[in-house]
């Protein structure tokens, strides 16, 4: 096990890392405009990762499958119903996750 | 006679724009308080202290990593296995700066701030559904910001105090994060986007689900699903006339 000491000289190597790797695209941009290709890339970035962190989301309940993935299905469901009726974030996902509660600490023990 | 009204002004949609800013981040309270708590309580089962285990979150703020370090912690990891670690789960974060640049810019001093703290959920609503109207746009952002960090070391401070003693349960609350990404997905869907990047997107993370282990799935998924919609960059634009 780290020491505490050793815990905060490797927590400020992870804070350093990660501050790195989310400044690059502003450093390499930094006194040049991107081209075409990294202007194309950024108009599309939100779409691909918003579609992977909803699979990232639900990764564990469905691969390998597990009946965690029941409750999950229902829930999906409902946001997605509630949000096609409504148009309304905040019911959408105050009512998909309340489902959710109940269906885990209630229904599916 | 001018003046004070205009303070009085800027005073007023400052307020304004902070309360839309919590409603937009209403979801990512709800995952990162419980997200937190836990944290705080595995970090402290190690035998960290509650202090070091707060500052860990105000300092790194990275939520998965976090979760990962504190294995490598008690594993005694080398402090280079945990930097190459760090950089291999973090980063799918190079890519998120790509759609930021002009808001950034406006930025001024916060900027680096910003940067230092964008979390996926943070990108995510930069990125979905629009600025409410009669918010000051610049102010809107870094609230949001400054509340999705807030989220995170409030929740690990609330695990660090009272975490085992805690009687409400949380279970399946961080299912609002999943359905707040499910509902940016829609949006995003029902909005102009050409479907081919859906499915670019859907493929290369199934694929990666299944051949990579899963602290690099989102790293590599991003990185593929990238590299196809470069591939693929006809196809979408025609998708994107019609």
């Amino acid at each position: 096990m780290l020491s505490s000491n050793e815990a905060i000289i490797a927590m400020i190597i992870m804070s350093a890392v990660t501050f790195f790797v989310r400044a690059l695209p502003f450093l390499v941009f930094k006194n040049r405009q991107p081209n075409d290709t990294i202007v194309y890339i950024g108009k599309y970035a939100p779409a691909v990762i918003i579609t992977i962190l909803v699979l990232y989301c639900l990764k564990d309940a469905f691969y390998p499958l597990s009946t965690a993935a029941i409750p999950q299905v229902i829930c999906l469901a409902a946001v997605v119903l509630l949000h096609l009726k409504f148009r309304n974030s905040l019911i959408s996902i105050f009512g998909g996750t309340i489902l959710y509660m109940f269906l885990i600490q209630v229904v599916f023990i | 006679m001018v003046e004070p009204n205009v303070s009085h002004q800027i005073h007023l949609s400052k307020k304004y724009t902070f309360k839309k800013a919590l409603v937009a981040t209403i979801p990512v309270m709800f995952g990162y308080i419980p997200t937190g708590i836990a944290f705080s309580m595995l970090m402290m089962s190690c035998g960290y202290g509650p202090l070091l285990t707060v500052f860990m979150s105000l300092l790194v703020y990275a939520g998965s990593m976090q979760f990962l370090s504190v294995e490598l912690f008690a594993t005694g990891a080398s402090f280079i296995q945990i930097a190459l670690l760090t950089f291999l789960v973090n980063a799918r974060h190079i890519f998120y700066g790509l759609s930021l640049f002009k808001m950034f810019d406006k930025q001024g001093k916060r900027k680096p701030y910003m940067i230092y703290t964008l979390t996926d959920e943070t990108y995510a609503l930069f990125t979905s559904g629009k600025v409410p109207e009669g918010v000051d746009e610049i102010n809107y952002y870094f609230y949001i910001t400054m509340l999705d960090h807030f989220y995170w070391v409030f929740g690990t401070c609330i695990g660090a105090v009272i975490g085992s003693s805690l009687t409400i349960n949380t279970a399946g609350m961080d299912f609002a994060l999943t359905a707040m990404f499910t509902v940016m997905l829609l949006e995003q869907i029902l909005s102009k986007t050409p479907n081919i990047i859906f499915l670019i997107s859907a493929a290369s993370g199934l694929a990666c689900i299944i051949l990579f282990p899963s602290n690099v799935m989102l790293l590599s998924s991003i990185f593929l699903a990238l590299i196809l919609t470069i591939v693929f960059r006809k196809a979408v634009q025609k998708n994107a006339e019609q």
